[in-house]
């Protein structure tokens, strides 16, 4: 085989964009070693990542800013095919294919021929993902309350749902791949004694290559957003009605917004699922696990990182949907002076081009 | 007696005796118009520094009382004024805060400004094709004394396809020189709420945050940080280092209190006032230079670096050592404003001008 | 020379917003009936009282130069009756005040009246501190009271309030030799009265009952509750770093009085009732003294005295869920006014485009192009500008593409 090509297809909210980053940062080092993230001259690796799985996912569709996809997949399967040792490509929406996505990447990149395809997967536990997913959506223009979200993840009809779970998702994807080709890594427990780029340490093992090949950080990921600011953007969510108008005006606004890390997190708390939960996420969690041991497919880490902990009996939760005023006021404040300097940014238009009209309609005029 | 009317008197003649202290003169016919204790205690602060004038000391005990604060207060103890219920109550002027006296003289200052006019601006002459095009920007002290030089040497700013000069130095300098020229062209808060402001939103101002203008500018962009490399650069002979307009502490600060209550007098001349006919009468001296106080400079140092660090990464093209950025050692007087020196000040620059 | 002069000096938070823009409306009108209302723009008497006062006002002052004298000489060049009115000259000292009226014509044969509209104190205080809250002010509520109390009234707060509230002293400074009938004092009515009470009785003071005046302005009530000010004195604590402009049409127009100043079901501003002893003798003071001069009264002096608040909800500890729901508010507000102002200014550039595209395709037409070099020949000559000048003016230019 000419290459080894691997696929990280998901799940989001695992460390992803830090991997991105990773790989994107050490790009020099990692193709001196014959490892290649699939990238294109002036264009960010992600960027490029991205339109490639929107296109080959045919997400004309996609809810947010426009992605210009057209074409994007056919100039990933040519720079892959031109590539020879280890080829990474990795996008968290990926693992949203169906079976005929899956098909058209095996003939694009020649599988079997000249390619052998891994499949990578990462994971973590429910009650770590949850949130998060839940605080994603949030950002991306999405209104649910936490508990209603929740209720949704439970019916298996939610995106998140149908990402999460990864037997579903390994099942699509490895359709005809010997189990050894599939890799599920899972994300370390956070703790003071793990350290940072174990997640790093892990990917690259299930990609066979050697860690040390990629030292450069790249740019810190953002940081979460607390309870207060989650519940702020939701509410500013309704009111400006950003779902159902994505990449319009507002949604911009509030992108850029969260982009310039404008709503830091202060005291906010982290979100937690309710200790009620737990039980159908352990119930859920074994299925998963059961299904893993069955299957044969590698593992980088262990299974036990994907248990639920049991929840702290000493610890009160903190419903999200809850959030005390004052910390919503601070992030309320926090919002209100970043519109303010953006307003007073941009200025009157009036002010500023009326002067341009006026001119341009005298040269007119005396023509 | 002891009235408003006897100590007026007391100080048309040059006496010096406050208010509390003074035992009465012979009453003069009753005062014209109210005055209040504020002009009379500036009047006798006056006469303490210098031979006052009658034109002056006219003005000063009519002048207006700019900005906000009291109205025109009555001396406690004034034997001529009447038991009055309502208004302010009377008080000893020598108790007076800063901000109060220093009302007057702002006024006549003001007035000073805007009568006096200032020196002709020199009209920039015509560009001559051949020379490379530059354009200045950065620190604005800088800017204004490069841009005049340049403009004398018959290489004035503009025209197609020019370079963009960042004229910069140390950060601690830049700032000041930065508030130093908005005190004097705008308004600007006092100096250390300014800099409180600044580490509050985390942001230079626009002049001078090299970083963002990096950022933004589409290459032809170069930062000059030794101004020796700029002659060469420019392709001039003949540019001298140039000497910019640095207040002190206390005449900075003056500055911007004059600049506060100009425009009622000024307009919209006041910034050129300000800055070409004010300014050269408060420059020079001995005076303690404006400098970056105990709390903020971890802030200011630690911008600093993070400017160099910035420049050492980017892709602009920087004249001079980025480590010219960080702080030089501080003056040993260089300080914040303080309020009885630039009070003192204020009225040493009164009685200069009259 | 006017004959007589109505001169309004104050006093803030009694209505005077709604008089000026009423007057300055219907300026065209007014002087058909004999009446002056000198103002090329709205801001005319403000500007004027800035220049009289000395005052600066974050800027604005510079457009104020010479603006009283100016006025004064519209005022003494007009045969008829003149108003000024500007409720910030209220704290003009006793020489500016003389000042004033001389340059109006007092004491050269014109009757200068003084006109102050009043209100109880006991709603004045809470108004003037929300005035503040929206002039960038970061004092609470508390310690406003505070320096009020403070019986040397050091600090700008303080003296500020004075000058322009504590009414006997007002007069005092304004009226140097005018006699008592010359001086008017307009109470405004206590709550729950008919609403266009106050309007009958300025009609009343300024002579304006024959002229049929368009009343229609879209300054409506722009008070804020407790929770709404308590939010803008919070957003004031961490926006020192805006423009004047800028906080002027953000904070002070879009939020303050278009966004918040429409939640009106949210609990109003009041004395603090522990209070309410002082500000009654206060008001009783002043009360018995204006009565004792004998000053002109439209309304009665005993609608100065002012109730005692039935509730009281304290502005420095509000329910923070309405603060959040008006600080939700607010960012949507602004979010739409930052879209609004997005399309407007892509608009502009689409004409500007367009203007440039008509105007290059103008360019290419061998007759435009002769006209054009035509036109370039005789603009650079003075005779050919007038040339020009005439052809213009008979074809009976306008700006307006055809």
């Amino acid at each position: 085989m000419k290459r080894r090509v691997y696929v990280h297809v998901g799940a989001p909210k695992t460390g992803t964009t830090y991997l991105q980053n990773r790989l994107a940062a050490s790009l020099g080092t990692l193709a001196e070693h014959d490892v290649h993230y699939a990238t294109k001259p002036l264009l960010t690796p992600s960027l490029f990542q991205f339109r490639a799985a929107l296109d080959l996912l045919d997400r004309t569709d996609w809810r947010g800013p426009i992605a210009r996809s057209d074409g994007a997949w056919e100039a990933m399967a040519r720079r892959i095919r031109r590539h020879s040792g280890t080829v990474i490509l990795s996008h968290e929406i990926l693992a949203g294919a169906k079976p005929k996505h899956v098909a058209r990447l095996w003939h694009d990149l020649d599988v079997g021929d000249t390619t052998e395809l891994h499949i990578v997967y990462t994971a973590r536990d429910l009650a770590r993902q949850l949130p998060a997913a839940w605080q994603e959506g949030i950002k991306q223009g999405q209104r649910w309350t936490f508990a209603g979200f929740l209720k949704r993840f439970q019916t298996e009809k939610l995106w998140f749902y149908k990402v999460f779970d990864f037997p579903s998702v390994l099942t699509t994807w490895g359709a005809d791949l010997s189990p050894e080709r599939i890799h599920l890594v899972t994300l370390p427990p956070e703790g003071a004694d793990v350290p940072r780029d174990e997640l790093w340490h892990r990917f690259a093992a299930a990609c066979g290559f050697d860690p040390a090949w990629g030292p450069h950080e790249g740019p810190r990921a953002n940081r979460s957003l607390g309870m207060a600011e989650t519940q702020l953007i939701r509410r500013l969510n309704r009111r400006l009605d950003r779902s159902q108008r994505p990449g319009g005006k507002y949604d911009r606004l509030i992108r850029t917004m969260l982009a310039e890390q404008v709503l830091v997190e202060r005291e906010s708390e982290r979100v937690h699922v309710p200790p009620t939960l737990h039980p159908w996420l352990a119930e859920r969690t074994e299925r998963w696990i059961e299904w893993v041991e069955q299957s044969g497919i590698d593992v980088v880490g262990s299974l036990d990182d994907l248990r639920v902990p049991a929840p702290d009996p000493e610890m009160v939760w903190r419903d999200p949907d809850r959030v005390r005023p004052r910390a919503q006021l601070n992030a309320a404040l926090d919002a209100l002076a970043a519109m303010t300097d953006e307003a007073a940014r941009q200025g009157d238009p009036g002010a500023k081009l009326g002067a341009k009209v006026k001119r341009a309609r005298d040269r007119l005029v005396g023509q | 007696m002891r009235s408003a009317a006897t100590w007026l008197a007391h100080l048309r003649a040059g006496g010096t005796t406050p208010w509390a202290a003074y035992d009465g003169g012979d009453p003069p016919l009753p005062l014209e118009t109210e005055i209040g204790a504020q002009q009379l205690e500036v009047l006798r602060r006056l006469n303490e520094l210098g031979r006052v004038s009658p034109a002056l000391a006219d003005r000063v005990i009519r002048a207006d009382l700019s900005g906000r604060g009291h109205g025109l207060l009555r001396l406690a103890g004034d034997e001529a004024g009447g038991q009055r219920r309502f208004g302010t109550p009377p008080v000893d002027p020598s108790r007076l805060p800063y901000d109060e006296l220093i009302r007057p003289v702002l006024t006549l200052l003001a007035e000073d400004v805007a009568g006096r006019g200032a020196p002709e601006r020199p009209v920039a002459p015509r560009r001559r094709r051949g020379h490379p095009a530059h354009r200045l920007a950065g620190d604005p002290l800088l800017v204004d004394a490069v841009r005049s030089e340049l403009d004398r040497l018959g290489r004035p700013e503009g025209g197609e396809g020019a370079v963009t000069y960042v004229l910069a130095r140390a950060l601690p300098t830049m700032l000041a020189a930065t508030w130093t020229w908005r005190a004097l062209a705008d308004r600007a808060p006092a100096w250390e709420d300014w800099l409180a402001m600044l580490e509050r939103t985390g942001r230079l101002p626009a002049e001078i945050d090299l970083a963002q203008q990096a950022r933004s500018a589409g290459g032809g962009m170069r930062i000059v940080l030794d101004p020796a490399l700029l002659p060469g650069a420019l392709g001039v002979d003949g540019l001298t280092a140039p000497h910019d307009l640095a207040l002190g502490a206390d005449a900075a600060e003056l500055a911007r209190l004059v600049t506060s209550v100009v425009g009622l007098h000024a307009g919209d001349a006041s910034p050129d006032l300000m800055i070409r006919g004010f300014a050269p009468r408060l420059a020079g001296g001995q005076a303690a230079p404006l400098a970056v106080p105990e709390q903020a400079r971890a802030w200011v140092d630690a911008q600093a670096r993070l400017l160099r660090d910035t420049l050492l990464r980017g892709s602009c093209d920087v004249l001079g050592e980025p480590d010219l950025l960080l702080a030089p050692p501080t003056p040993l007087s260089g300080r914040s404003p303080q309020e009885p020196a630039v009070l003192d000040l204020a009225l040493r620059t009164l009685l200069e001008g009259a | 020379m006017a004959r007589r002069v109505l001169l309004h000096v104050g006093t803030p938070k009694t209505g005077t917003t709604y008089l000026q823009d009423v007057c300055f409306l219907n300026r065209e009108l007014l002087r058909e009936h004999g009446i002056l209302y000198p103002a090329d723009r709205f801001d005319a008497h403000f500007l004027a009282a800035l220049d009289l006062m000395r005052l600066p006002w974050a800027g604005l002052e510079r457009q104020a130069v010479g603006a009283w004298d100016r006025l004064a000489e519209q005022v003494r060049d007009f045969d008829g009756t003149a108003i000024v009115s500007h409720e910030i000259l209220a704290r003009a000292t006793g020489p500016q005040a003389r000042r004033a009226l001389e340059s109006l014509g007092h004491g050269s044969g014109t009757e200068v009246h003084l006109v102050l509209s009043v209100r109880d104190l006991v709603r004045q205080i809470p108004a003037e501190w929300q005035e503040n809250i929206k002039h960038r002010t970061t004092t609470s509520y508390a310690d406003f009271l505070t320096e009020l109390q403070d019986p040397t009234r050091d600090g700008t707060i303080a003296s500020w309030f004075w000058a322009v509230q504590e009414i006997p002293d007002i007069v005092d400074r304004w009226r140097h030799d005018l006699p008592a009938s010359q001086v008017h004092l307009v109470t405004v009515p206590p709550m729950g009265s008919p609403r266009d009470l106050l309007w009958q009785r300025f009609v009343s003071a300024f002579g304006l009952g024959e002229v049929p005046l368009d009343l229609g302005t879209d300054r409506a009530n722009v008070s804020l509750g407790a929770p709404e000010t308590y939010l803008v004195r919070q957003v004031n604590l961490v926006s020192d770093h805006i423009e004047p402009t800028d906080y002027r049409s953000q904070i002070r127009e879009l939020l303050a009085h278009r966004t918040l100043s429409a939640r009106t079901a949210s609990p109003r501003l009041a004395l603090d009732p522990a209070c309410y002893p002082w500000v009654a003798g206060l008001e009783s003071a002043w009360v018995g003294e204006l009565e004792r001069q004998g000053y002109d009264v439209v309304g009665s002096l005993e609608e100065l005295r002012g109730a005692e608040p039935a509730t009281y909800t304290d502005p420095d500890a509000p329910d923070l869920a309405q603060v959040v729901d008006a600080a939700v508010t607010s960012v949507v507000a602004l979010v739409e006014e930052i879209g609004r102002r997005r399309v407007a200014e892509e608009s502009l550039h689409t004409e500007i485009s367009e203007l440039h595209r008509q105007l290059a395709v103008a360019r290419r037409s061998p007759y435009l192009k002769a006209k054009e070099a035509a036109f370039r020949l005789l603009s650079s000559s003075w005779l050919g500008r007038r040339l020009l000048g005439v052809y213009h003016r008979a074809r009976g230019n306008s700006s307006r593409l055809a």
